[in-house]
């Protein structure tokens, strides 16, 4: 039950976090900031009471939409999705840490042929051609027809 | 880091130089609104036909039958990532091209509603009812003709409803002071929260912590930064064009690519004929038309109730109004017309609060709104009195969109479908390496890409812990109207908060947003009452 309420947690102490970073700036530059602040943290209590089982919850439930145990349950019932999950997003993240090195257009040859070779399992031959379409056709509208110089990575010389 | 396009919104106050145009305007009657709309009219025409609007017109209506008929995807996502590829591109043109997406969505959408039972948006979902049950029959062609000729006098409907009221919005707009301003974008953000498909409490999580980060950076109004921890990017505030590729783009490709698969493996279902008979029954039930499309145009001017209301209240009208309401479920074409014909309307009716106040009703209007500020455009009250033109070559192209998709669609619909046979991984790389270059290319900033990663990664987590995203995204738009407007309200009224209860207008604006926040309330009160009658019973 506790990891069906983290995400409202997590974002309960961000906002308190929030708050009181408002503390620093002057009372007029502060007030919107501290209300929505304030706002949030109450809004995502509520949220975590909501996600209960007892009369309270059911009471916060039903008028709001609140998440239930019915579908807290139905989540924990699929704990592969979580690495699942992982995976889809460091392949998504890895991409950035090659565009730093190499550029756009190395990076999207690479990243490309890789994430349908490896992940989704593709022929070698459509991932190579998909992989040079795709960069061929950036290449073309970005470069050739716009004429805007897209980042060539940091071996190329370009800096950040 | 390049300087970003100012996040403001044209919310003039008589102190404000812009005053002098708002003043004037005042005065201008009825007829002086209509002359600069008819020279508007004009100047589109020929921007379309001479200087090459047609090119993006068809593009963009290209584009959006394709991503209308991939379910999953839909209208923000692909202006998401149209967005910065409009970079360079002429504003006029970058209308044409966002005119042609928004108009044709719908239309594509419709193709695989109607022969593969899956709406390619969710507001095509009202079409399955009737749509597939006719595939089923034999009559796909038939359901597609009258989807495709609902659609267009549908859409044509919708526009037609925002030209005549444009002109009186631009009257009602100049009555509006500081208090005002204040109130609407707040009656904007409880609206969109309150009608997060019956999740209150987490649609105002969502537009609070929009807000919170709405006023990361400069403060417009007492100067100083706020909220950046340290880091200099931060000073513009939270780029708003990366944060909307992340949160559409992105995170909807992180959801394809853990779905994985094509959406439907079925060819043979694929089979199209007798397109006429059902353009024919269009005009045979043209009253079904017509109430469809003032249901969709209605439904659509209010924020966040969205095209999938519209098109289940214009089915479920439709249903109770006929004499046959047993033959639907079944393959009726009143079915398919009076759903369709309110999806296209919508478009329509959402560009009223999105242009008349620069409240955007819907996530893809709000996409949008993003595409103006990229152009320099401060979405707001003035945009439709200093840049009419700009309107309506936009007004324009969504009229010829839902034309040129409707007809593109009847003579392609076969291959359109086909598109659904497509194992979505080969999409999640193309898309993700467009969203991300066209993410840098805005300002030609790294960082840029990295916030729309992990706005990528944010949007992703509210879909799965079911979060809206929309009143995230509003509030990232509203939240420096907001502010500054209740910062000049507090100015004028020397600290006294009663400002915003004194006046008529405000007033008014506040029983609205108290109601917004009733109605979940009311009907779980009824809802109770209901089920407590029939446990008696």
């Amino acid at each position: 039950m506790l990891a069906d309420r983290l995400p409202s947690l997590a974002l309960a102490l961000i906002a308190a976090i929030y708050v009181w970073m408002a503390y620093d700036y002057d009372p007029a530059s502060r007030s919107l900031p501290w209300i929505a602040g304030v706002l949030a943290m109450a809004l995502t209590l509520i949220d975590v009471v909501s996600r209960g089982d007892g009369a309270a919850a059911r009471a916060l439930r039903s008028p709001s939409g609140g998440d239930g145990p019915g579908n807290a349950a139905r989540r924990s019932a699929a704990p592969s999705v979580s690495l699942q999950e992982a995976i889809a997003f460091a392949w998504i993240g890895a991409f950035l840490p090659l565009v730093v090195v190499l550029g756009f257009y190395a990076s999207i040859l690479l990243y490309v042929f890789c994430y349908l070779r490896l992940y989704a399992r593709k022929g070698g031959l459509a991932s190579a051609a998909t992989a040079f379409l795709l960069a061929g056709s950036l290449y073309l509208a970005f470069e050739v027809f716009m004429g805007y110089e897209i980042f060539g990575g940091l071996l190329a010389g370009d800096s950040l | 880091m390049g300087s970003r396009c100012p996040r403001t919104f044209d919310g003039a106050w008589p102190s404000d130089p812009r005053a002098t145009v708002v003043q004037s305007a005042t005065i201008r009657s009825r007829e002086e609104n209509i002359v600069p709309m008819l020279d508007a009219i004009a100047i589109s025409f020929d921007a379309l036909l001479l200087s090459g609007g047609w090119v993006y017109l068809t593009l963009g209506t290209l584009v959006g039958l394709v991503f209308g008929v991939i379910p999953g995807l839909g209208g923000p996502t692909a202006l998401a990532l149209l967005i910065p590829l409009t970079f360079g591109v002429d504003t006029t043109a970058a209308m044409f091209l966002a005119g042609g997406i928004m108009g044709s969505i719908p239309v594509g959408g419709s193709v695989t509603a109607i022969l593969l039972n899956t709406p390619g948006t969710a507001p095509n979902a009202a079409t399955v009812y009737d749509g597939y049950p006719m595939t089923r029959n034999g009559q796909a062609g038939i359901a597609l003709g009258a989807a495709a000729a609902a659609s267009t006098i549908g859409g044509l409907l919708g526009i037609l409803i925002l030209f005549l009221i444009l002109p009186v919005a631009r009257q009602v707009i100049l009555s509006f002071a500081p208090p005002e301003f204040f109130m609407l974008g707040v009656l904007g953000l409880c609206a969109i929260a309150a009608s997060s498909e019956g999740a209150l409490i987490r649609g105002l999580i969502a537009a609070a912590f929009g807000l919170m980060l709405a006023f990361v950076g400069y403060d417009n109004v007492g100067g100083g930064v706020r909220f950046t921890l340290g880091i200099d990017y931060l000073w513009d505030g939270v780029p708003l064009i990366p944060a909307l590729i992340g949160l559409f783009a992105i995170a909807q490709i992180l959801s394809l690519c853990l779905a994985g698969g094509s959406i439907t493996d079925d060819p043979a279902a694929v089979r199209v004929s007798r397109v006429r008979d059902g353009i024919r029954a269009v005009f045979q039930n043209l009253p079904t038309v017509l109430r469809g499309s003032a249901i969709g145009a209605g439904i659509g001017a209010i924020p966040g109730v969205g095209g999938t209301v519209a098109a289940f209240l214009a089915y479920s009208v439709t249903v109770q109004l006929s004499d046959e309401p047993e033959s639907f479920g079944k393959g009726n074409v009143k079915g398919v017309i009076a759903p369709e014909a309110a999806n296209n309307a919508r478009e329509g009716g959402a560009l009223i609060p999105t242009l008349a106040f620069g409240i955007p009703g819907s996530a893809e209007m709000a996409v949008f709104l993003g595409l103006l500020v990229l152009h320099g455009l401060q979405p707001g009250p003035l945009l439709l009195i200093n840049h009419l033109d700009v309107i309506v070559s936009l007004l324009v192209s969504l009229s010829l969109a839902c034309v040129l998709a409707s007809v593109i669609c009847v003579a392609v619909a076969r291959q359109l479908a086909l598109i659904t046979l497509i194992d979505v991984n080969w999409l999640v790389p193309v898309i993700l390496t467009v969203s991300l270059v066209g993410a840098y290319a805005l300002q030609s900033s790294f960082y840029d890409a990295v916030v729309a990663v992990i706005f990528g990664f944010v949007g992703y987590l509210m879909i799965r812990f079911d979060y809206p995203r929309l009143p995230l995204v509003i509030a990232l738009f509203l939240g420096e109207v907001v502010e500054i407007n209740f910062r000049q309200s507090m100015m004028i009224a020397n600290g006294d908060w009663t400002i915003f209860f004194t006046r008529g207008l405000s007033l008014t604006l506040f029983v609205l947003i108290v109601l917004s926040l009733s109605i979940p309330l009311l009907r779980h009160v009824r809802r109770m009452q209901r089920a407590r009658a029939g446990a008696r019973s």
